[in-house]
């Protein structure tokens, strides 16, 4: 029988902490990384982020078990950058960049490409719209399927 | 959930790819969900979505169709 996890005061309090990270530091950190900016032992963090990723809050990296997406944030340089003053980070899809400045509420400016034609692709994000909105957004999968192959989605 | 410099672009890739025809709208629609997805989750009091909470977040947007119904999703 799955035994099913509650989301607790301490997972949210890890969570925050490592979402306030990234806005701070443009990136996802590594495990150790992470123990280290808030003084805990490596193993606490690890076992923390392995029951974010049971409760669906983050994806992690099969092999390493480090963190592979905390949405909409992703660890890895994909076709997504979205830059805010001197930060930037990955996104893995276009809903996940458009997420980036919804949720710090900032300005942001977004880079990608037409994956049909490779052309460069810039959206800029100005006190909570869009400035120009070239192109349209597909999804490919439907929702029912989002969790299946997430790195696809 | 890629972006796309137009409709045609998105038929000529699936049809490429032999990638079956999704969903597609607006920028603006999607900055909508994405607020409306992701707006609070600097908040220390937000919480993971249930099924239901997500699917209403869907609703709301106007995406109600058998495409966007999380059903069996994980969250």
């Amino acid at each position: 029988m799955t035994k099913i996890l509650t989301y607790t005061t301490a997972d949210a309090a890890l969570r925050l902490a490592l979402y306030r990270f990234i806005v701070t530091h443009g990136h996802i950190p590594k495990l150790r990384e992470l123990a280290a900016a808030l003084s805990r032992p490596q193993g606490k963090i690890r076992a923390g982020v392995r029951r974010l990723a049971q409760l669906h809050i983050l994806v992690l990296q099969r092999q390493s078990s480090e963190i592979l997406r905390a949405a909409p944030f992703w660890a890895v340089p994909t076709a997504f950058r979205v830059q805010s003053g001197k930060r930037a980070w990955w996104a893995s899809c276009i809903w996940d960049a458009l997420a980036i400045p919804a949720m710090l509420r900032r300005d942001a400016r977004i880079s990608t490409a037409c994956p049909c034609c490779d052309s460069p692709m810039e959206l800029s994000v100005r006190n909570g719209g869009l400035l120009q909105a070239p192109g349209v957004i597909h999804f490919a999968v439907p929702a029912s399927r989002w969790y299946e192959n997430v790195v696809f989605t | 959930m890629l972006l796309f410099r137009s409709e045609e672009h998105v038929a000529r890739w699936c049809r490429v790819w032999k990638i079956s025809r999704g969903a597609v709208f607006s920028l603006p629609q999607g900055l909508g969900l994405a607020k409306a997805w992701y707006g609070d989750r600097l908040s220390p009091n937000w919480h993971p979505f249930s099924p239901p909470q997500a699917q209403a977040v869907l609703n709301r947007a106007g995406l109600r169709s058998k495409f966007w119904r999380l059903e069996a999703a994980a969250q």
